[in-house]
């Protein structure tokens, strides 16, 4: 031990063996410090007439040499004796390493041989010697803490053969780390003195360095707490990077980095999901690859080289599976200083909803193409939509009435529809083919048939409703034609059934007369003819007076004796019903006496009749009962209850829905299928209704048709009857023309 | 002459006959085909003259089964309603030909078609 600093003792820190005891660590802070003490240790072992030996870099040479001559060392001299031999460090260790590890044979070679060298005098004697080395602190420096502590054991090793002192220096910034704690132990270990930084060493009193150890004390503590508190903080930091990359991560929307160049850097879950592929197919590949068209992308890269930002930016993705997706894309530069770091981005696919929009306009464009208005009410019955065809049936356009009332287009006598209509709707009930009459904007009536559908929103609360409107104004005339013409061939079918009740007592007329005139001398005989003669025109007169006024179209309603009509009507049909053997029973309730046209309502009980007829080819029962009584629904109003009912065969269920329809006939050969259409129609504008039963099990079968109408008619449409009359006059024109 | 008269209007059929008699012919009153059908056999009529829409067996179908029975038999058809057209039409369509008179009928003229004398009477 050659220091003469005894009190480095106090911090000898358990040499394993005593070979060591010349082996001494030297740490530092400063360079100019482990310089000072280097040449203090160097300077007195020369001063002594011992030998150095400095195994040092270069600069550390250069500035011990300086501070030797400083101290009145001439090192020169001691050089020329032998006494002073200096290495270069990183020569000298590169001369020792085999594969970046310190060689023991090598290491006995150079440093050993040195170390001789120094220890021999010119004269052949033995002196002491000092070394200094710095080989070690190279090897620390770089990291190899294992190599350095192999040169340490060497130097150790080399001190059981030679004898010399060795300082070793290490700068104590090479253990700036927590890390280095175990490893400057390890270090401490190889050497029999430790001789600390020049914080503790370059205190001279004893209380000054207790002092000092206090305030290193104090000094440790405030580190670790705050090593503790950076650690923590650093696990709080780390977490809260953690829970903001599973942020990204699992964020529902697509997101992703691009650089500069438009490669991606990065991407998250709902990105990969949106697109399909894995990450290794995404990430690291240029963003065009996925773009479906290349301008879009050069657009967008170009814009955000421009610092601007995308706000739902539409372009077309393209899916691992070859299909489109539609995306917006909204995104931004994260620019640093002034510099394009990264693109973020992100993606919504909005395919769906593009899907949806396009069908949305597909159908708008049906429903404004169409030739039927087509417009939607909420439960309030203010108009919500408004189509062209709308506009043109109405009169009203798009603006004019979307947010009105859809009373807007009721005639006020309708009105009270509404709540109806409206209260079906809510119970989600549809409304088919309901015909009626609206208003147009120049206040033109026209006939229309509704077709109304509650309109439901996902959760299937009904939210408002969707009106077709069919302008069937044309049709309505057609069926009114149609009628007519009906009514026309069924006044034919009428004429010849007359013409026989006629032309039979005419025949038995020109038989008499004829008689009559053979017989002149027979004047008994005579009269007997002349009287049958008289009986038969009575017959001819009667026939004549009730069918008469038959086919008269009466204008206005005017008051109908039920029962009288029933009457006439079976009389006339008296020889029919008698030649098949039908029996007839007739109730009447008293006198009954209604409003009505007279014509039309004997036409109903006629085409009645005649079906009963048709029913029982083979004979039967024809019930024919009228009274007076109340109309059965709420309304309770007063009026005249027919019921024709017959034991003919019975209508089958499946037809009797259709019974009503026009056309619609199960009498095929002498069916038209319009007699209970017409019935019907004429019931109706009476402002009655008719009713069907009917069984066909074989004999129970039978059919009864039971009829309301009121006392009073309700106003009356002038314009069939003008129609009507149109037509009449038409066909008569035409008949005057052939004639003519 | 031989004749039966087929009309569901007793009236009709029993003024026909006594005017047929008044010229001598021998003429039965009958008021539907069946009973034509059941006195044809007894009387070999040379004539039948029937009404056309009748209760049970019409006109035309007791016109068919009279000439089954006696082919060389006159048929007389006559009637006061169209219907009527549309049997006579059927019947045609199935080869018959039926002579046919429009009630009213003129009697004189009925006689001058059965070639009987027109008598005083009908000047």
């Amino acid at each position: 031990m050659s220091t003469k600093r005894s009190h480095a003792r106090a911090l000898h820190l358990e040499p394993e063996s005593s070979n060591r005891s010349g082996h001494s660590v030297q740490f530092y802070t400063d360079g100019s410090y482990l310089i000072e003490e280097v040449s203090r240790f160097i300077g007195s072992a020369l001063g002594a007439g011992d030998a150095a030996v400095v195994i040092a870099t270069q600069a550390h040479q250069d500035e011990l040499a300086q501070r030797l001559e400083a101290r009145g060392v001439d090192v020169t001299l001691a050089g020329k004796q032998r006494r002073y031999v200096t290495l270069d460090a990183a020569e000298t260790l590169a001369k020792l390493l085999v594969n970046d590890w310190p060689d023991g044979r090598r290491f006995a070679e150079v440093v050993g041989k040195a170390i001789e060298r120094a220890q021999t005098t010119m004269r052949g004697k033995q002196r002491q010697v000092a070394a200094f080395g710095e080989m070690v602190a190279l090897l620390w420096a770089e990291g190899k803490h294992e190599a350095a502590l192999r040169l340490e054991q060497l130097w150790n090793d080399l001190a059981r053969t030679h004898s010399f002192t060795l300082r070793c220096g290490y700068p104590m910034a090479s253990f700036s780390e927590e890390r280095h704690a175990e490893l400057i132990h390890k270090v401490c270990a190889e050497h029999s003195h430790v001789i600390p930084a020049e914080s503790y060493t370059s205190q001279v009193k004893e209380e000054e360095r207790l002092l000092n150890i206090v305030s290193m004390q104090q000094k440790a503590q405030v580190l670790q707490r705050e090593m503790a508190e950076r650690k923590k903080a650093q696990q709080a930091l780390q977490l809260q990077e953690a829970e903001l990359a599973d942020f990204l991560e699992s964020a529902v929307i697509g997101m992703h980095g691009v650089a500069a160049d438009g490669t991606i850097l990065w991407a998250n879950k709902a990105e990969m999901e949106l697109l399909g592929y894995s990450r290794e197919e995404y990430i690291g590949h240029h963003i065009s690859e996925f773009h479906a068209d290349p301008p879009v992308v050069e657009d967008i890269l170009q814009r955000l080289g421009r610092n601007e930002e995308l706000h739902g930016y539409e372009a077309r993705l393209r899916h691992k599976n070859g299909s489109l997706r539609r995306v917006r894309i909204h995104s931004n530069v994260f620019m640093q200083e002034g510099k394009f770091v990264h693109t973020r981005c992100f993606t919504v696919d909005v395919t769906e909803q593009k899907d949806a929009d396009e069908a949305r306009s597909r159908l708008a464009a049906i429903v404004d193409s169409s030739d039927d208005a087509i417009a939607s009410k909420d439960l309030n019955g203010i108009v919500t939509s408004w189509n062209a065809s709308a506009e043109r049936i109405f009169g009203y356009k798009a603006e004019e009435i979307i947010g009105k009332p859809i009373t807007t287009v009721i005639p006020p006598e309708l009105h009270q529809d509404e709540p109806v209509i409206l209260s079906k709707i809510r119970r989600g009930e549809r409304i088919e083919h309901f015909e009626t009459v609206r208003v147009r904007k120049n206040g033109e009536r026209i006939q229309v048939s509704l077709t109304i559908s509650p309109v439901k929103d996902e959760s299937g609360r009904v939210i408002g409703a969707a009106k077709i409107v069919r302008d069937i104004t044309e049709n309505k005339k057609i069926e009114d034609a149609l009628r007519l013409n009906e009514r026309l061939a069924s006044v034919g079918r009428l004429a010849a059934t007359i013409a026989h009740e006629i032309n039979n007592p005419l025949e038995a007329v020109t038989n008499l007369l004829y008689l009559a005139k053979r017989d002149v001398a027979d004047s008994s005989r005579v009269r007997r003819h002349l009287e049958m003669a008289e009986h038969e025109l009575t017959r001819v007169a009667h026939i004549t007076r009730q069918t008469l006024g038959f086919y008269r179209d009466n204008a206005s309603p005017a008051s109908v004796d039920i029962s009288q009509i029933l009457d006439d009507l079976l009389f006339l049909y008296g020889k029919r019903l008698s030649a098949r053997g039908v029996e007839i029973v007739k109730q009447y309730e008293g006198k009954i006496e209604i409003s009505a046209l007279a014509g039309e309502i004997r036409q109903v009980f006629s085409n009645l009749i005649a079906n009963s007829i048709d029913a029982m080819p083979d004979g039967g029962l024809l019930m024919v009962r009228a009274s007076n009584s109340h109309e059965w629904n709420n309304s309770n109003m007063p009026g005249a209850r027919i019921i024709i009912a017959d034991t003919g065969s019975g209508i089958e269920p499946e037809h009797k829905k259709r019974l009503f329809q026009p056309f619609f006939t199960t009498k095929k050969e002498v069916g038209t299928g319009l007699g209970l259409w017409i019935a019907s129609g004429i019931v109706e504008k009476h402002g009655g209704s008719i009713r069907v039963r009917s069984r066909t099990e074989t004999g129970r079968s039978g059919t009864a048709f039971s009829l309301f109408l009121p006392a009073t008619p309700p106003r009356m449409e002038e314009e069939t009857v003008s129609i009507l009359r149109g037509y009449e006059r038409n066909i008569l024109n035409s008949e005057r023309t052939t004639v003519a | 002459m031989k004749i039966i008269v087929v009309d569901d209007e007793p009236v009709i059929a029993d003024t026909l006959v006594d005017i047929l008699n008044g010229e001598g012919c021998r003429a039965l009153a009958v008021s539907d085909g069946a009973s034509a059908l059941k006195w044809a056999p007894m009387m070999k009529p040379d004539v039948v003259i029937s009404d056309v829409i009748m209760p049970g067996l019409n006109g035309v179908e007791t016109a068919k089964a009279i000439m089954q029975l006696f082919p060389e038999c006159r048929i007389i058809l006559f009637s006061g309603q169209a219907a009527s057209i549309d049997l006579l039409e059927k019947a045609r369509a199935e080869g018959y030909q039926f002579e046919v008179l429009a009630k009213p009928v003129n009697p004189g003229l009925l006689l001058s078609k059965l070639g009987l004398p027109k008598s005083a009477v009908s000047s």
